[in-house]
């Protein structure tokens, strides 16, 4: 049992070092959570938009024949191009000031003479001008306008073949130029009414889960992040003769590792465990106490495993500044892999297979089956055998570093 | 001055090659990872599925058309299995259904306009809207052909009072016609950004150079913190040269090194990746970022804690970037390096808070 004691130094070495700094603590922990709790609101919101104000968006018709004018009337008076959308005629001195006034989201101009050149088959330009300080409803807005160009560039189709039978068919070229114009609008304004083609259902498993949708996958990040940044705060070059005198006193790599390992995954435990019964008691969400349980032997889990990961990429590697870059990158495999950002079924065909031994996919699948949708068992298959494996990399690293050969 | 410099080269000697290839990194991780994200990215596709409960050359044309598109991984299920893909969306293993119920070519051909088709859609669902668009667009189009051709009949009719013209020769030419003429055609501008380059990529190489050039040239001036805390800077009060000289010359003459790495950089991404940014906008960068790595490596007291510091500080870069994504504040824009580098908006509040702090930092030492 000398190990355990060598064991028990190194975990008071790394407390004793934490309470010397102790404000980084509070720095390390509070830090990423304000971030994420930031970058979780900004996103809900734009996923989830609760917005009551409409988007607005103005016509700058530069073109004075009647079609174009009769056009942009009808462009602004149906609201039914999408929702939240206010669509309104303007000048072009107003609608610039309106963007500087930030009032205005985009404008749509339609350049002179542009009725004329579509009928006699010429190609012109729409241009779309956006507000630069508003560039994310800019963005939203010009997927609205690329569907109603690609239905203008349909129906000029339609409209052009009738201009050509029209002609072969010996019609009269006044009577042609109103037909065509009458085509014009009338495809027009069937293109702005495409709102109601289909009917639309929204499901989902759990109507009030969208927020903690989001929640879950925070939590899921911060606990997997605190484990990173607590490691890199633990890090230390001890010079050349303490690593002499550690040796000579029995202190191996692996008793050293298994200290960090047990204080980095105590510490980010508690306060992952804490954080996730506060979201628990502020989201008023019924868990039974045996799926609180469920949840944390998870969470200690997902946490020992990534330590231990961290801990062989940094013997593996012995200059400090790669290995603080090749763990941040470990932390972003670990946390892209779990589908976390992006979700599994977007990802491609053949990275599929990866999800199925990943053992963060795991943790999170099962947390949010857990929190979400109510389950009451978890599998902990992948996440134990991927402890073993790890853990027998882990001795093996050991007497690699260990050895006196070489 | 020629003493000092050679003074400097001794010392660097010994990790001359590390550091050479600390520089040569930032460009190496901007290649590998623009490649790798260009590569995979169209592989990333939305799964959605197709219900056809009645096969017909109408459902024939939307399949097409949604396996033509790019974004989308469609699967299609027989009308009898419109269950087994309703409950795969329920388990977020779909974006979104799509139903093409019974008749739905005759409503199409009937130029009935609502209700033609249902959709199914979850919380979860990020890429529903530009489904939807896609899908409205194909029964759009197939709308449109159909009302075309009875027009053209029609007008046939009233002319010429016979129906000689087959619907499939209408169909045929307008194809032709639309594909020989493209008439509207839509750019898209911010105001006061008349220059129409909208950039097609996802990530921009010079993004991903910037911040690895930011955090591995911290990693660089580690040895300003070696230097300044070993015993052996003491030395320098009895000498003709102050460590200050000594340790700008220094910053001079890697500054000067990094700057030949900058150019070779700038034309190899300019080149290969296609990515451009201007030569003056790379300079200011260089000098913000060497003299931010500069004295804050002067300010640490020892080499760990300055490599956690440029970890840290790197990922505070990143996480603010993304807020500039999304909230725009211009505070944020005005202080934050690799924002002002991509965005060829020039560094200037730093070159200027850099030359106070150099100003205050030689004072002091004069003063001493």
């Amino acid at each position: 049992m000398r190990k355990m004691r060598h064991v028990f130094v190194f975990i008071a070495n790394d407390i004793s070092r934490l309470r010397r700094k102790w404000l980084t603590l509070p720095l390390i922990f509070i830090s990423p959570l304000i971030f994420i709790g930031l970058l979780l609101w900004i996103m809900s919101s734009v996923f989830m938009p609760d917005e009551p104000e409409d988007i607005e968006i103005g016509l700058v018709n530069l073109d004075d024949s009647e079609p174009a004018s009769m056009i942009v009337s009808a462009l602004a008076d149906s609201a039914e191009v999408a929702e939240g959308l206010e669509i309104n005629e303007m000048t072009q001195a107003e609608a610039e000031e309106m963007i500087g006034d930030n009032t205005l989201v985009s404008y749509i101009l339609f350049p002179e003479k542009f009725t004329d050149k579509m009928m006699r088959g010429e190609s012109s330009q729409l241009e779309v001008v956006g507000n630069p300080d508003m560039q994310l409803e800019s963005y939203v807005i010009s997927g609205v306008i690329d569907t109603v160009v690609r239905h203008i560039r349909n129906s000029q189709a339609n409209i052009l073949t009738i201009n050509h039978y029209a002609e072969t068919l010996g019609m009269s070229d006044e009577e042609r130029e109103a037909l065509i114009f009458q085509e014009f609008v009338n495809q027009f304004i069937q293109v702005l009414s495409s709102d109601t083609l289909m009917d639309e259902h929204e499901i989902s498993q759990n109507i009030s889960a969208g927020a903690m949708y989001f929640i879950v996958n925070g939590l899921f990040i911060l606990m997997t992040v605190w484990v990173y940044m607590l490691h890199i705060a633990l890090m230390r070059d001890t010079d050349h003769q303490l690593k002499e005198r550690i040796k000579l006193a029995g202190g191996t790599y692996f008793v050293q590792g298994a200290a960090r390992s047990i204080t980095t995954s105590v510490i980010v435990s508690l306060f992952s465990i804490l954080l996730m019964l506060v979201i628990l008691k502020l989201s008023a969400a019924d868990l039974p106490v045996e799926n609180i349980g469920r949840l944390a032997v998870l969470m200690i889990l997902h946490i020992i495993i990534t330590s231990i990961l961290l801990i062989i990429s940094g013997w593996l590697i012995r200059s400090f500044k790669i290995s603080m870059t090749v763990q941040l990158f470990v932390i972003l495999l670990v946390i892209l892999f779990a589908g976390s950002i992006i979700p599994r079924i977007y990802f491609p065909v053949y990275l599929d297979p990866v999800f199925d031994y990943m053992y963060s996919y795991q943790t999170l699948f099962w947390m949010e089956e857990l929190l979400l949708n109510g389950r009451f068992i978890i599998e902990t298959e992948v996440l134990l055998i991927t402890l073993a494996v790890l853990f027998v990399v882990f001795l093996a690293a050991a007497l690699y570093k260990e050895r006196r050969f070489l | 001055m020629r003493n000092v410099l050679y003074a400097r080269f001794l010392l660097i000697k010994r990790y001359m090659p590390k550091m050479i290839f600390w520089m040569i990194m930032p460009l190496m991780a901007a290649i590998v990872i623009t490649l790798l994200v260009n590569r995979t990215s169209d592989d990333f596709k939305v799964p959605a599925a197709l219900v056809i409960h009645e096969e017909s050359a109408e459902t024939e044309m939307m399949i097409e058309g949604f396996k033509d598109s790019r974004f989308i991984d469609v699967q299609v299920f027989s009308g009898i299995r419109q269950q087994d893909a309703l409950r795969k969306l329920e388990q977020y293993q779909f974006d979104s259904v799509f139903i093409f119920t019974e008749g739905f070519s005759e409503k199409l051909k009937n130029g009935q306009r609502r209700n033609l088709l249902e959709s199914y859609y979850t919380d979860r669902s990020l890429y529903y809207e530009p489904s939807k668009e896609l899908i409205a667009s194909l029964v759009q189009e197939q709308i449109g052909v159909h009302t075309t051709v009875d027009n053209i009949l029609k007008l046939e009719e009233d002319l010429n009072g016979g129906m000689t013209l087959a619907s499939e020769k209408i169909v045929d030419e307008r194809k032709r016609i639309e594909t020989e003429t493209n008439l509207v055609e839509q750019i898209f501008y911010f105001l006061g950004e008349h220059t129409q380059d909208k950039d097609e990529r996802i990530l921009n190489p010079w993004t991903v150079w910037a911040y690895f050039t930011f955090a591995v040239t911290i990693f660089i001036f580690d040895f300003v913190t070696r230097e300044t805390m070993s015993t052996a800077s003491s030395r320098f009060y009895y000498m003709k040269y102050s460590f200050t000289y000594f340790m700008i010359v220094s910053f001079t003459a890697l500054t000067g090194m990094m700057l030949f790495f900058d150019m070779i950089t700038y034309v190899i991404i300019n080149n290969f990746l296609q990515a451009d940014t201007s030569l003056l906008s790379l300079l200011l960068f260089r000098l913000a970022v060497n003299g931010i790595a500069f004295f804050l490596a002067y300010l640490m007291k020892s080499e760990m804690k300055l490599y956690q510091t440029a970890i840290g500080l790197t990922v505070i870069l990143l996480a603010l970037d993304l807020v500039i994504i999304f909230t725009g504040l211009d505070i944020i824009t005005m202080l934050h390096p690799v924002v002002n580098f991509t965005e060829d908006r020039h560094n200037i509040l730093w070159i200027v808070i850099l030359l106070i702090i150099t100003f205050i930092w030689i004072r002091r030492d004069k003063l001493a």
